[in-house]
């Protein structure tokens, strides 16, 4: 009881405490175990949902040279602002969600991608992305990615990514790992 | 009787130190355990060990901050009412003795106990620390004769 009053006195401590503590500790904990851009590939997914961790795993086991890390995150409001969004790699999106963001995607015309014949995103006669879901198909990665019934979906890549083909080429060899996946 | 003998302020004085000692192991331990979940963070276990750091963090900073203020600043506070009360003048009163209900505490210092203090033309109010309030408890309603060092009791008259 008495221990409870004592807690209750000093409640505002306490309370700003678990604040402060909760975004101190998620910041260092971002900073000890992330990496530099430099050394990962991060891939934004825009499904139903997605088993970020698992997908993620699956694309480590064949990281390219270079990369520390694979990231995947799945899309969301929190996710609109964040600056990992904007200097990501990859975005798996819905088609309908497309044709706004394209000025950030960048041409895939001279990139080497092996894309295993799947459908492009062609606007303009410059191609941008890669299908990886339509209506009644499976779609890629589908254990992973719960794609929307009745909605197209394709891969696109950041204008501004390190790892295109004038950089180190990650990007594309995770998009082709990516695009082998059930 | 006097609540407080010299000897006693470095019993005061150890005490102040163990709960110093212990809002530092605790502390410490926090932060090890913090750092040692982030360093065995892997890809799989992320979103776990992420919860598990903000947890320890959050729990053992409550533990620290509950330690400090109710076992370091308690401890030093007593020791700094026994030392006062040591080294301050003393005087005596008699009268019929009432503990009453009311506690406060005073900003940095002690938690107190108001006394009444009625000597038949006159009704003292004085203070006692908390803690001595049990040593006072057997005079409730009785007339004793109290030891007075600055307005606080510092202990009962031989003759009570």
């Amino acid at each position: 009881m008495r221990v409870l009053k004592n807690i209750w006195s000093q409640l505002h401590r306490f309370v700003f405490w678990a604040l402060l503590s909760t975004i101190l500790w998620a910041w260092i904990f971002t900073l000890i175990t992330d990496t530099v851009p430099e050394k990962k590939v991060t891939l934004y997914v825009q499904t139903e949902d997605c088993r970020s961790v698992e997908l993620t795993l699956k694309l480590e086991e064949n990281k390219p040279q270079g990369i520390k890390m694979v990231k995947v995150h799945p899309f969301s409001y929190a996710a609109f602002g964040n600056r990992e969004l904007l200097t990501a790699d990859l975005y798996a999106v819905r088609e309908t969600d497309a044709a706004e963001m394209l000025p950030s995607f960048a041409s895939l015309d001279g990139e080497s991608l092996d894309t295993g014949g799947r459908e492009l995103y062609i606007r303009d006669g410059v191609c941008y992305g890669v299908k990886l879901s339509g209506p009644g198909e499976a779609g890629v990665a589908a254990s992973y990615m719960g794609y929307e019934p009745g909605e197209s979906y394709y891969l696109f890549f950041n204008a501004e990514s390190l790892h295109l083909g004038s950089g180190d080429g990650a990007a594309l060899r995770v998009a082709e790992n990516l695009l082998k996946l059930k | 009787m006097y609540f407080y003998r010299p000897e006693d302020l470095d019993r005061l004085k150890k005490k102040e130190k163990q709960a110093r000692a212990w809002v530092w192991a605790v502390g410490g331990l926090t932060l090890l355990l913090c750092v040692l979940f982030c360093c065995l963070t892997t890809t799989a276990n992320a979103n776990r060990m992420e919860i598990a750091t903000l947890i320890t963090s959050c729990v053992g900073g409550w533990i620290v901050i509950y330690r400090r203020l109710f076992g370091v600043q308690e401890a030093r506070h007593e020791r700094e009412h026994a030392h006062y009360l040591l080294s301050a003048e003393k005087s005596t009163a008699r009268g019929k003795l009432t503990v009453t209900k009311d506690r406060l505490r005073i900003r940095d210092s002690i938690r107190i106990r108001i006394l009444l203090l009625e000597d038949g033309k006159k009704t003292l109010r004085l203070k006692v620390n908390e803690t001595k309030v049990r040593a006072l408890r057997p005079y409730d309603g009785k007339t004793v004769t109290l030891i007075l060092a600055g307005g606080y009791v510092a202990g009962i008259g031989g003759d009570a």
